[in-house]
């Protein structure tokens, strides 16, 4: 009693994935912005190589200066090369939303599968802590963490990471309680798979979509933030430039008016660089959704 | 008699109602079951929905914690085991489900689906294991290329299937099947019972088939047990069961089940109401207030379980 398996028996399988990949491909906005933030990170990485001038050489005789063929962004206050900075800048920035965000799956992931999978007690103890943490202001936090650690590069990121996991980890743990009653799962621990396993061969590739997706909003976010603080200089403290410092500095009257790309540039390469990211977690949700 | 496979006695599982501060009592899904299944054999679990039978089957499996009794395998009590202390033992008791489009990863392609408790269990290379799995395919009357395919390429007849390949590749000695045929269409359900009665031909695997379908059961068992409210109320060979029906409850389900023979006068028995609450279960029998030959004596006095004929039990106070 042999049945075929399909009509047409030389179709390719197709992984779920490469039908997400083709969906994602189809979003034309989120497909350029995957493009130019590729670009961004490139130029970023790049930057002590490719950039024209040296960030902190100062050039007090053509401070100010509008864009022309020697300062393409124009120059800052104190003469240096705006597109030497927002290069620079573009280094920052980007690290603090990729390594923070990096760390914040590792720590919502691991803490939302175990809450999530092993419940009861586990689960009542962690996610209380979550909502602990939840329940503090968390602008304000930052604000107080990073005055009393010195305001850089490492502990910003430091500060994101511890506070930025718990959305995750809720998601993951709803996520993964619909999912470990599946008879699928049952089946697994029928053939005697340990829990590590389990959680990781059957679990999380079915959980994990709306968790990319967030972290990939979560980094548009966290540049945000990482330019507030910069902004009200508990940041990335001059003359090292991220986007928010770039802002802060232009922010008196005289450089408003005289010379707007000063603060108009590095403000939107900020404006670019989070619409990319949103696109291109709208694109994620898309791709990953329709089934 | 050989020693039973899997035996069960005094298997209870009370869901607590309630939270920790306001325990409002317990749904005894499972109240006091004892059976036995012997190697070769298939047993049937038939009963409503409710009734407790497939909680037997994942408390068997280990997939659940029992409040109480004994689950022996081969003699040894493994109720108490830990998820570690099963592993070498779930070679041996594997399951069929009963929703084909829930019981595969719907990430994992329908090779390693069946590679994986190879890989896992017998520690065996991944492309062994994946020429083992395209053997199983054969076996099961699919295509060895279906290895590449993902569950939601296949129809749930096909699916089910493929469940079984799984549930046999590690040469099992019981296999539960819960509800294996009620979610796929009747044309579909003639073959996965004859997939099922072949491979037990080959293999000698013994079967705890969960049923609420009258009709595949008496086609596939050796031996039935009749489930109400969390009991067994009647066991048998599968033709003292069906022939000679001794508890109310049995007679009526089975004056349920449609019959070709147009001329076959037969008396339905309907009963009245419905299942009661098993978190609060009526006092004697369980089954008195849907019983139509119920006196007094069945209000307060629960009937003992006993043996009528060789093979076949049953519980009430009229036999």
């Amino acid at each position: 009693m042999n049945v075929a398996v399909s009509p047409n028996n030389n179709t390719v399988a197709r992984k779920p994935k490469n039908r997400a990949w083709e969906r994602f491909k189809a979003n034309r906005m989120a497909f350029i912005s995957m493009f130019i933030l590729i670009g961004l990170v490139l130029v970023a990485v790049l930057a002590p190589w490719i950039a024209p001038h040296d960030p902190a050489e100062q050039d007090l005789l053509n401070k100010l200066k509008p864009p022309s063929a020697d300062h393409w962004f124009g120059t800052d206050d104190l003469g240096r090369d705006l597109l030497t900075r927002v290069m620079y800048g573009a280094r920052v920035s980007l690290a603090v939303a990729i390594f923070s965000v990096i760390f914040n799956l590792l720590i919502g992931i691991t803490v939302g599968s175990l809450a999530g999978y092993y419940g009861g007690k586990t689960d009542s103890i962690l996610m209380r802590f979550v909502d602990i943490m939840l329940a503090f202001p968390q602008f304000f936090l930052l604000i107080t963490v990073v005055t009393l650690l010195r305001p850089n590069l490492f502990n910003i990121i430091v500060v994101f990471v511890l506070f930025g996991w718990m959305g995750k980890s809720r998601l993951l743990r709803g996520q993964i309680l619909s999912l470990k009653n599946r008879e699928f799962v049952d089946a697994a621990r029928t053939i005697g798979m340990s829990d590590f396993r389990i959680i990781f061969r059957h679990i999380l590739p079915n959980a994990i979509a709306p968790v990319i997706i967030s972290a990939t909003l979560q980094m548009g976010s966290m540049i945000l933030t990482e330019s507030s603080l910069s902004f009200l200089g508990l940041g990335i403290q001059p003359p090292q430039a991220s986007w928010g410092n770039l802002l802060q500095s232009a922010q008196s009257l005289t450089i408003m008016t005289k010379a707007p790309w000063v603060p108009f540039i590095p403000g939107f390469m900020i404006f670019l660089t989070i619409m990319c990211f949103n696109f291109i977690g709208d694109g994620l949700r898309n791709a990953f959704d329709s089934k | 008699m050989t020693a039973p496979l899997l035996e069960i006695k005094g298997l209870k599982k009370h869901f607590p109602i309630g939270g920790r501060f306001n325990k409002k009592g317990a749904v005894k899904a499972v109240d006091g079951v004892d059976l036995a299944v012997y190697p070769g054999e298939t047993l049937s679990i038939v009963g409503e929905s409710g009734c407790g039978k497939s909680t037997v089957g994942r408390l068997a499996l280990r997939l659940m914690d029992s409040t109480e009794g004994e689950i022996l395998f081969e003699g040894t009590n493994i109720a108490g085991y830990s998820q570690r202390q099963m592993k070498p033992i779930r070679k041996d008791m594997q399951c069929v489900f009963q929703d084909p489009y829930a019981s595969l990863n719907p990430r994992m392609t329908v090779g390693k689906a069946l590679a994986e408790p190879l890989i896992v269990q017998q520690k065996m290379g991944a492309a062994q294991a994946m020429k083992r799995a395209e053997e199983l395919l054969e076996v099961v009357g699919l295509r060895a290329s279906a290895t590449a395919l993902y569950p939601h390429e296949f129809s749930g007849g096909q699916r089910q299937r493929i469940a079984i390949a799984r549930a046999i590749s590690l040469d099992p000695k019981l296999i539960v099947a819960d509800e294996p045929v009620s979610a796929l269409d009747v044309s579909i359900q003639a073959q996965i019972v004859n997939l099922l009665g072949d491979l037990q031909q080959k293999t000698n695997v013994s079967y705890l088939f969960i049923s609420h379908n009258l009709s595949v059961v008496r086609h596939i068992s050796d031996r039935v047990a009749v489930m109400y409210l969390g009991r067994v109320v009647e066991t048998g060979t599968k033709d003292q069961l069906f022939n000679n029906p001794l508890h109310p409850y049995t007679q009526a389900l089975l004056s349920s089940v449609p019959e070709p023979d147009v001329d076959g006068k037969r008396e339905r028995i309907m009963l009245r109401g419905e299942v009661p609450n098993a978190a609060n279960p009526p006092s004697g029998c369980p089954f008195h207030p849907r019983c139509p030959h119920a006196v007094d004596r069945c209000r307060t006095e629960r009937p003992a379980f006993r043996e009528v004929e060789p093979g076949h039990s049953a519980s009430c106070h009229f036999i």
